[in-house]
């Protein structure tokens, strides 16, 4: 799984910058990162946009990937915070995660 | 220079299907101008948020402007999500500061019941990033605060049970209000068991769609209800970007800006209006806004702080959730409460209330203005 780092103060993020939030320097390095994660948060969506209604109900995880980064994702198995959580793949514009 | 509210006006919220986009926002505007003993106006600021994208009507401020008999005054439209009333407020008090004008036409309106659900979320979800990958993800504005409260419930020892006493409340509160949408009382178990909507956030925890309208005359001559400070802040648009998830910055700092500014503090104010979009939503802010410490506002809600006869009492319209939520009139009807309270005629009216304050948020926390108003 690959994310950005600003290579001035080391900010991390799924998408490169324009700008850095931070620190607002313009160079970004890609960096790999670890595919494991643990759940923050998440939340059982039952009333789903039309493009999901299908699904429902599913899940939406904010899952920590590094002690910089979160990232938001979709999981259609059960889950709590703390648990330990694997990136799945990329699919149609989102991280989808599965349990470890 | 000193601002002062000089006329309120507000429609009935709900489904009001006999009525056009045009019919409320004049309807608020009237009264507003009556209330005011009809001045001249200098200006005129819309707050809307989906009159274009689901009833296809735009040129809001020129609208208002002529069917009233304003003259060729300078009109304009404000879009900030669910804070656009807050926003155009927030203009024209700048105008007025600016010196370019007297007095000022606020108004804000949305017509949101008379299409289907399917595609209200649709518009609604415009005011998310769309290049974003949590978008994809299925993630909802109610999802965003599920996920929040969930992570809320995990670090301070709240429940579910927490979230349904400001839902019960803010309906108790619109009980009173011949204004609000729902006025049919609602019991913590009846909340506690409604359908889920992104749990754990069920059918009470989230404020509905509604049509209505609100309208404030705001000017530089004096009344007994001053404008102490005005201010916005902007905040992360991804809840993947959220330093602190159990935070919102943009109501955190506008609130500073608006204490700083008016040279007060949140142990000064006497009565609140919080944008509750969601019961969580409430919660988050009462503690960004200083009322009570990080990780213990749904301790104030349980011990009846937040109601009309407590210490701080937050919506006593009845809020977002049971007042209702007409998107771009929310920010203005928070206004038309706490002008209210402040000239002691207001619904569930706290007694003796001097300062009050409105919060009005946009997004998931892209924005947020607070504006603070003292009987003087
Ligand atoms: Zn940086």
């Amino acid at each position: 799984m690959q994310a950005y780092q600003c290579r001035h103060c080391g900010y991390e993020s799924l998408t490169t910058k324009y700008y850095c939030p931070k620190c607002r320097h313009t160079e970004f390095s890609k960096v790999n990162i670890n595919e494991t994660g643990d759940i923050y948060s998440y939340t059982t969506i039952h009333i789903a946009p039309p493009k999901f209604a299908e699904h429902a109900p599913y899940h939406v995880v904010l899952v920590q990937m590094t002690d910089r980064l979160r990232v938001t994702g979709y999981m259609n198995q059960d889950v709590n915070i703390g648990d330990r959580v694997r990136f799945k793949e990329f699919s149609e514009g989102a991280y989808v995660f599965e349990k470890v | 220079m000193s601002i002062y509210v000089h006329g309120i006006g507000m429609t009935k919220f709900g489904k009001l299907e006999d009525k056009t986009m045009k019919d409320l926002l004049l309807e608020a505007s009237i009264e507003a101008l009556k209330d005011a003993g009809n001045p001249e106006v200098d200006a005129v600021f819309v707050g809307n948020f989906m009159g274009g994208s689901v009833y296809n009507q735009e040129i809001l401020g020129a609208i208002v402007a002529n069917d009233l008999g304003l003259g060729y005054v300078p009109t304009a439209k404000i879009e900030g999500a669910c804070a656009s009333g807050g926003i155009a407020f927030r203009q024209a008090i700048l105008g007025i500061l600016s010196g370019e004008y007297d007095t000022v036409l606020v108004a804000g309106v949305e017509k949101m019941k008379h299409v289907s659900t399917i595609e209200v979320t649709e518009a609604i979800n415009a005011a998310m990033d769309n290049d974003s990958n949590e978008k994809h993800a299925g993630l909802t504005f109610p999802g965003f605060f599920g996920v929040l409260a969930n992570r809320y419930f995990h670090e301070t020892g709240a429940t579910k049970k927490h979230l349904a006493q400001v839902a019960l409340k803010n309906r108790e509160n619109a009980i009173n209000n011949p204004l609000a949408q729902f006025t049919k009382p609602a019991t913590i178990e009846e909340i506690m068991e409604a359908r889920m909507i992104t749990e754990p956030l069920g059918l009470f925890d989230c404020s509905p769609t509604t049509d209505g309208a609100a309208a404030v005359v705001v000017s530089k001559n004096k009344s007994d209800i001053e404008i102490k400070s005005s201010a916005q802040a902007s905040g992360p648009t991804q809840m993947q970007n959220a330093e602190n998830l159990l935070s919102i910055p943009a109501v955190g700092e506008s609130g500073r800006l608006a204490y700083e500014k008016a040279g007060l503090g949140p142990e000064d104010i006497d009565v609140v209006e919080i944008h509750d979009c969601f019961s969580m939503t409430e919660i988050i802010s009462s503690e960004e806004l200083g009322f009570f410490n990080r990780g213990e506002g749904y301790l104030a809600v349980e011990q009846g702080r937040t109601k009309p006869d407590g210490d701080k009492p937050i919506n006593t319209s009845g809020g977002l959730l049971s007042k209702g939520h007409p998107i771009g009139a929310t920010g203005v009807s928070q206004i038309y409460q706490i002008t209210h309270q402040l000239r002691g005629t207001a619904v569930n009216q706290v007694e003796g209330a001097k300062i009050g304050l409105a919060q009005n948020l946009g997004g998931t926390g892209s924005y947020s203005t607070v504006h603070i108003l003292e009987r003087v």
